[in-house]
């Protein structure tokens, strides 16, 4: 293994045997795209064949949405060459793309779900008419029952999409793509929603289509599919190429490391890291069996002064438990125990009654009060402390404006003053207001969903701090958090999550991306009884 | 939206001309049509007699805009208003005329039925999901409907005890009685809303609903508060008009107010505190309707030309409260 951190990508790029191949569907030639002066992409290198299904992997942040949103002309990019059928293109929108052949399937899907299977598949061209206004259904239904032969699809034409399984749904977009005389179509995570059963029926479907001539690109997080279905497989990391194989070539194991990248790489954030040792105090919070959507039997165990994450790849559990610790899905069973006592968190009032606090992921949609000062923001979920008595119940406003003044002091917030309105402020000052929300209460076990999602720099370390700080002031504190080396920095453990139980877990000096992705990716095959052991 | 916030960082001390408009545009406009309605009609238009007249012109309005400002903080519409001032109006008026109970049982029991009223929206609106806009639509319309079938459609004329018809047509000292309800139903709302753990709350979920239920808010008990309190403003709102004519009418009582009164409200929205709903805005909001009606009737301005007037200005004032969130956010 080569791939230097620094290097332009250990390219292992296999001539491939394709079926029928001679010159790529699609090539991509050193591609760039950058955000905020950050690499999304970096010189990233990709071709498809006519008649293969190319599976695209890599982990959160390695550029695969970018190269898809590039390809398909939903953003532009700084440098690089796109080539379809040999000629050079550059999508302006997405409705260009399509023009051009390139189709996405999304996996939230973008049909419209009042409509009808045939006024989807139509959706957006001019449908055939009848004396110049009507509509000619007949004609509709003709053409669409034609594309869904093609897919072998068994659902009328009429069938109101809401009324679609997400297979035949993931189906009626694929065959709208076929409609439209796509010659690539990009699935993204297509079998989210699916069940076994259904994933077979599509791979099925797609092969046959893959026959004909369409090339497919299949991006999954699930490599036991991936190893599955795939012709030939395309590794990214960091915004690069890292290689190119035949589906032979490697393995279960063989792609993860291919994933995961090198182990030099381990200590690359080891100077950020907070200290490992510490001194685990008592157990705060217990949890036992613990089932509910997306958490399929989980025990664990928070103690004072530790920080612990919880990772796992999307949809795979770790924002789940979360969920269910605040009262945000319904647990199926399970015990949680805070500070010895039994609690039964069902909404968020209760959570919080309970001791629980929740910095969630999606600070503007969940968190911050636009048009409502620091002050009102920094005491929402405390209104009960500054309240003069539980009947009228004004406000102690000095004394709100007091508390919120040692927070503006004790987390360096900037701000003007507590009155000032939370929407002025940058994201980082934002989220330190809404830690400080529960900072003003005494919140006994924190959970951090993905603190520095969008948070500068300087305010991600000092959110850290804060977060080591409340461990150490013997808060028990969960993180989670889509980027690893978020986890590797912040916390003492990190117990890994796949499809729902624990995987694995992890203990100072072994915390790192790789060994969290490796337990992320879930076993290979023979893995299998080691997982278990991770478990007890 | 993460860039977005961070421009809007820089220094907001600085006079942004579309920020000053959107604050002190209507009460600037408020000030100007004295001014100018003043020296127009110096003997008619700028006395004390007239000022108070224009208040108590616009003080049933206002309490009913007023309870309008609650749910509107949540973002949330009350249309069943008509049906209940109506009926507020009806039943007080017919339960005294036939004896059956004191005044002070009869409208402490006729704003309990409101408050119920409240509820029972709030239910459909906060626990069975159905958009306030409809549903109060919908329960204004049903309110309508039983007051005339209870009523057989005769208005209450004879037999209102004097008592009661004092809260419409007397004064306490130079100020007349419906004047002192606005006053006292503004204040309690003002505090209510700006000062109380509960308005706290509601702005809260007006802001961003989300946020304020993973603050542990009980979102949905808040649509009952909310609603309960427009019904109790409209149904005070319906007492003093009845008290005011002296007759109990049992229907077209509410949708009188119902347009002037989300006027006056959203007017307030453009007012000090762009894009937010808030009491000194309605109130402000209220005493510019109360000012061009009252102004241009002294004029001797068709009333046609009124409507034209309040029309084109609840589009001003939007438009500026609007102007300056483009520049804010």
């Amino acid at each position: 293994m080569n791939a230097a951190p620094s290097g332009q990508g250990a390219t292992t790029v296999v001539e491939p045997g394709g079926p029928g191949s001679t010159q790529p569907i699609l090539a991509v030639h050193g591609l760039t795209k950058s955000y905020e002066g950050q690499r999304a992409l970096d010189g990233m290198d990709f071709e498809v064949r006519a008649g293969e299904i190319h599976a695209l992997l890599g982990e959160n942040g390695a550029g695969k949405s970018t190269l898809i949103k590039a390809v398909s002309g939903a953003i532009p990019f700084d440098a690089g060459r796109i080539l379809l059928d040999g000629r050079e293109v550059r999508p302006s929108d997405p409705a260009d793309a399509r023009r051009l052949g390139i189709a996405v399937v999304h996996q939230h899907g973008n049909l419209v779900p009042a409509l009808t299977v045939a006024e989807n598949i139509l959706l957006g061209e001019r449908l055939p008419r009848r004396v110049g206004v009507l509509t000619d259904r007949r004609r509709m239904r003709r053409v669409v029952r034609d594309v869904l032969e093609q897919v072998q699809l068994d659902v009328g034409p009429d069938t109101p999409v809401s009324a679609l399984k997400p297979h035949q749904a993931g189906m009626v977009q694929v065959a709208k793509a076929l409609h439209t005389k796509a010659r690539l179509i990009i699935l993204d995570e297509p079998t989210t929603a699916f069940t076994p059963a259904e994933v077979d029926v599509l791979f099925e479907r797609l092969r046959s289509l893959a026959r004909q001539g369409t090339g497919f690109v299949y991006v999954s997080h699930r490599l036991a599919e991936v190893l599955d279905i795939a012709d030939r497989m395309t590794v990214m990391r960091e915004g690069r190429l890292v290689g190119t194989w035949r589906r032979h070539e490697l393995d279960h194991d063989g792609l993860v490391a291919q994933l995961v990248g090198d182990e030099e790489l381990a200590h690359r954030h080891s100077e950020d890291r907070q200290a490992r040792e510490v001194a685990r105090g008592e157990p705060i919070l217990t949890i036992r069996g613990l089932r509910g959507p997306g958490v399929d039997g989980v025990d664990l165990t928070v103690h004072h002064r530790e920080v612990l994450g919880l990772a796992s790849l999307p949809g795979n559990g770790a924002e789940d438990i979360v969920r269910l610790l605040f009262g945000l899905a319904e647990r199926e069973a399970g015990e949680l125990e805070l500070d010895g006592r039994r609690i039964a968190p069902g909404d968020p009032g209760a959570a919080k009654a309970a001791g629980f606090a929740l910095i969630p992921k999606d600070r503007h949609a969940q968190a911050v009060l636009p048009g409502r000062s620091v002050r009102d923001n920094a005491t929402i979920a405390s209104t009960r402390r500054y309240r003069s008595d539980r009947v009228v119940r004004l406000m102690r406003r000095r004394t709100e404006r007091q508390d919120t003044r040692r927070l503006i002091d004790d987390l360096s917030i900037k701000t003007r003053g507590p009155e000032q309105d939370i929407a002025t402020l940058s994201g980082g000052n934002q989220q330190k207001v809404v830690l400080g929300r529960w900072l003003l209460r005494d919140s006994r076990v924190f959970l951090f969903d993905d603190p520095c999602a969008g948070v500068d720099i300087q305010s991600k370390s000092e959110i850290y701090r804060i977060i080591s700080g409340l461990a150490e002031q013997g808060a028990g504190v969960i993180v989670t958090s889509t980027e690893l080396e978020e986890l590797v920095r912040a916390c003492h453990r990190v117990v890994v999550l796949f499809e729902g139980r624990i995987a694995g877990e992890l203990v100072g000096d072994q915390i790192t991306e790789q060994s969290i992705l490796r337990l992320a990716f879930g076993p290979s095959e023979k893995g299998e009884e080691q997982a278990h052991g991770g478990r007890s | 939206m993460a860039a977005a916030a961070e421009p809007a960082a820089i220094d907001r001390r600085r006079i942004d001309p579309a920020q000053f408009a959107a604050r002190w545009g209507t009460i600037a406009s408020l000030i100007l049509l004295i001014v100018v309605f003043s020296a127009l009609k110096p003997d008619t238009f700028a006395t004390s007699g007239n000022f108070i007249d224009i208040v108590n012109q616009v003080a049933i309005l206002g309490v009913i805009a007023l309870g309008l400002t609650a749910p509107l903080v949540m973002n949330q519409f009350d249309l069943s208003i008509t049906g209940v001032a109506t009926l507020a109006g009806y039943v007080s008026t017919r339960m005294l005329a036939e004896g059956n109970g004191g005044l002070i049982p009869v409208l402490l029991g006729t704003l309990a039925l409101a408050a119920l009223i409240g509820v029972a929206n709030g239910y459909i609106v906060g626990y069975l999901g159905i958009s306030a806009f409809i549903a109060t639509l919908a329960v204004g319309q049903i309110l309508n409907g039983v007051v005339l079938g209870y009523s057989k459609s005769e208005t209450v004329m004879l037999g209102i005890p004097d008592s009661f018809l004092a809260l419409g047509q007397d004064k306490v000292g130079p100020i007349p009685v419906p004047v002192i309800i606005f006053a006292v139903v503004a204040l309690v709302l003002w505090t209510f809303l700006e000062r109380t753990e509960y308005g706290r709350h509601m702005y809260a979920i007006g802001s961003n609903s989300e946020a304020a239920r993973l603050s542990g808010i009980n979102v949905r008990r808040y649509a009952l508060i909310a609603l309960s309190i427009s019904a109790v403003a409209a149904a005070i709102g319906g007492m003093v008009v009845a008290a005011n004519l002296g007759v109990g009418r049992p229907q077209g009582v509410g949708e009188t107010y119902l347009l002037d009164g989300f006027t006056a409200v959203f007017v307030g929205a453009a007012t000090l505190r762009p894009g937010v709903f808030h009491i000194l805005g309605t109130v402000v909001g209220v005493l510019l309707i109360g000012v061009i009606s009252n102004g241009l009737s002294i004029l001797g301005v068709a009333t046609f030309w009124q409507l034209i007037i309040k029309g084109t200005l609840l589009i001003a004032a939007i438009f500026l409260a609007s102007l300056a969130n483009r520049t804010a956010r």
